[in-house]
């Protein structure tokens, strides 16, 4: 019985797929091209993309001979679209991003990686840059910023602080983007819960949401897109915020009354991972080896972009060593894969649960 | 504008020559022309539409196996029925607000000429010709702390601190109504049009008033394009998903949002396909309310 509707099933969808193959075969792409030649990677695009083009596809490409074709697809978007490509037997990506937790929830879809067969993340990533999925591309943080002319006498320094309405005062905006996850290990840690109790371990939810209880009332902006947290501070809506580390330091850079505090930030990171059916597998693999050779272009791309890289000499030479970068790096909070991979469905709905009240 | 004469009447009548001759081109292609002629677009939409809505809206039933269990958590969860009823809550209050400001500009429409009737047809059409997501940036323009509309209040002394516009109900409401009027306004203004306004000066010339007139003829024959364009609106609205993520709140959380969220950010296939299949009841429900209760048909077969 469950066979018979699995394979009616999956013959509808192949049918599907075929009329809709034979509908966009009348103006797209040509047929799935030769290993070798060509190499497709997913990115969520915008300038971040074009910052990789210019670094890293145009002398991978220069080297190999191999064409990078770049496509933009937004992370959720890219997880959908990359399973109903698997589903139908007809994977035209190579190379994904993977944030933090989507290798767990989608290790079915990606390949298991060489990491000694790499030269070049051996001998110039950083450590632990290369997992058993993904090759860790880029980091920076969920950081707390605020502005320096409202707190110019004490400043707030930690999540506790941010918490505080009493001796900080003042609308705040926090992220609600679909990773309510990092609000809630924040929580935890403005609760007093210590580093070692939220970094990589199972998040307590229920003290988590109890805390953030107690914040909601001043918080006046809840963003969606890195560009409402940074309008929130252009427009004085907020004094603080908790947002991404390249969005605040972007406002750094074009002058506005900003600081960032590292102190216990929720890490982003984001890798590259090869999907199980990539129709280019070597040159993906050829890639990921070539993008952790070259500090400069790694230094060139950090500042464009505002996020680091896990290249080793160019942390070096941002950082002054790059232990400085790690020592930060092992104050911030990191994420069990696993559990968050099983328990992300619950938590975004019981964020939206709480949000829409 | 008193008495009218026959010569008026027909004049008129050979002034709108689109309700003549529309019926005089109905059946000029036998059964089997018109099966051709429409078969095209029923295999792509067979093959496009249907059949991957099908296939999708399945998955809420057999997935892992035959079970009910995605519609068990869907009611089970309070979050869904609560978002659902503020979905509907939210295309209802879109649907009347379109109607109270869209129902005014089709009766101008109808009552001017020339120059004016172009630059108001242009007002009503070319919102249609721009994108969505342009039109709902534009309204963050207008609402945020620092915009157009909070900057002029000030200006002119009505409010010393700026208003919190932007992020609330009530500018999802605006924009939503201003992206949908359109949809209002065509085709109230296609009935309106249609109403032979010697019924009118018949009224008129019986001895109503203008708004006696109004209301006993054209009001009630121009019903049926206000209840296709409240049905469009409102379906749409139940839909609809860009503007309320930009402009509303975090409390604006429609239903179409946490479709795409488990279908997208949570993979979850066949609770968004049960999800969807709720929605997709709802509108059929509501399009067959409407229809039995204000009489859809009849705006058709009146052409």
């Amino acid at each position: 019985m469950d066979f018979a509707v699995a394979k009616g099933r999956r013959r509808m969808l192949r049918l599907t797929t075929l009329a809709i193959a034979a509908l966009a075969g009348f103006g797209s792409e040509p047929a799935l091209s030769q290993e070798g030649t060509e190499l497709v990677i997913v990115t969520s695009g915008g300038t971040f993309e074009k910052a990789l083009q210019k670094n890293f596809y145009e002398a991978f490409t220069a080297e190999t001979g191999i064409k990078v074709h770049p496509v933009s697809a937004s992370y959720a978007e890219q997880w959908a679209k990359a399973r109903a490509m698997a589903e139908s037997g007809r994977t035209e990506w190579d190379i994904v991003t993977v944030g933090i937790g989507e290798d767990a929830a989608n290790r079915d879809l990606l390949e298991k990686l060489d990491c000694a067969g790499m030269p070049n993340v051996k001998t110039q990533a950083i450590d632990g840059a290369c997992r058993e999925y993904t090759l860790l591309r880029t980091i920076g943080g969920t950081v707390l910023a605020y502005n320096t002319d409202t707190f110019k006498e004490k400043a707030p320094a930690s999540w506790a602080d941010f918490w505080d309405v009493a001796a900080f005062p003042g609308p705040r905006a926090m992220p609600n983007y679909g990773a309510p996850y990092v609000s809630l290990a924040v929580a935890l840690l403005a609760d007093g819960a210590p580093l070692s109790e939220v970094r990589d371990r199972a998040l307590d939810v229920p003290r988590a949401f109890a805390k953030l209880d107690k914040v909601k009332p001043d918080v006046s902006i809840w963003w969606k897109t890195g560009d409402q947290s940074q309008q929130a501070f252009r427009n004085g809506e907020v004094v603080m915020s908790m947002m991404w580390s390249g969005r605040a330091m972007q406002l750094q850079q074009a002058g506005q009354p900003i600081e960032v505090v590292w102190n216990n930030a929720s890490a982003e990171l984001s890798s590259w991972g090869i999907l199980k059916n990539a129709p280019h597998k070597e040159a993906a693999k050829a890639f990921l080896n070539f993008f952790m050779s070259r500090p400069e272009a790694h230094l060139a791309f950090s500042s464009q972009v505002f996020w680091d890289t896990a290249n080793r000499a160019a942390l070096d030479k941002t950082y002054g060593s790059s232990e400085t970068f790690m020592k930060r790096f092992e104050n911030m909070i990191t994420y069990d894969s696993a559990w968050l991979a099983e328990n992300r469905s619950e938590i975004v709905t019981r964020w939206n649960d709480w949000i829409s009240r | 504008m008193s008495a009218l004469t026959s010569a008026d009447i027909g004049q008129d009548r050979s002034a709108r020559p689109g309700t003549a001759d529309a019926s005089e081109g109905r059946g000029r292609f036998g059964r089997v022309a018109s099966l051709l002629l429409i078969a095209p677009l029923g295999l792509l939409l067979a093959a496009v539409f249907f059949l991957p809505i099908v296939n999708f809206l399945s998955r809420s039933f057999i997935e892992p196996q035959l079970t009910l269990s995605h519609y068990a958590e869907l009611f089970g969860e309070p979050l869904y029925l609560r978002i659902l009823l503020r979905t509907m809550w939210i295309a209802l209050a879109t649907t009347a607000l379109t109607l109270v400001l869209g129902y005014p500009v089709a009766l101008l429409m109808t009552r001017i000429n020339g120059v004016a009737a172009a630059v108001v047809s242009l007002c009503v059409i070319i919102p249609l010709w721009t994108s969505v997501l342009v039109r709902s940036y534009a309204w963050i323009v207008l609402l945020q702390r620092n915009g157009l509309v909070n900057q002029s209040l000030q200006h002119l002394g009505i409010i010393d601190q700026p208003l919190t516009l932007l992020h609330t109900d009530g500018a999802v409401l605006v924009a939503m109504t201003q992206v949908l009027l359109p949809f209002m306004v065509l085709p109230v203004y296609a009935t309106l049009r249609n109403i032979p306004p010697e019924l009118t000066r018949a009224a008129r010339n019986l001895g109503a008033g203008r708004l006696r007139a109004f209301l006993a003829v054209t009001l009630p024959l121009s019903l049926p394009g206000a209840a296709a364009g409240a049905v469009m609106i409102f379906v749409l609205a139940l839909g609809f998903y860009i503007t309320p993520a930009l402009v509303g709140g975090p409390r604006t959380l429609m239903i179409a949002t946490l479709i795409s969220q488990q279908a997208t950010e949570l993979s979850n296939w066949p609770l968004a396909a049960a999800l969807s299949f709720v929605l997709l009841v709802l509108s059929l429900g509501v399009t067959m309310a409407f229809k039995r209760l204000l009489g859809v048909d009849r705006m058709v077969h009146h052409g």
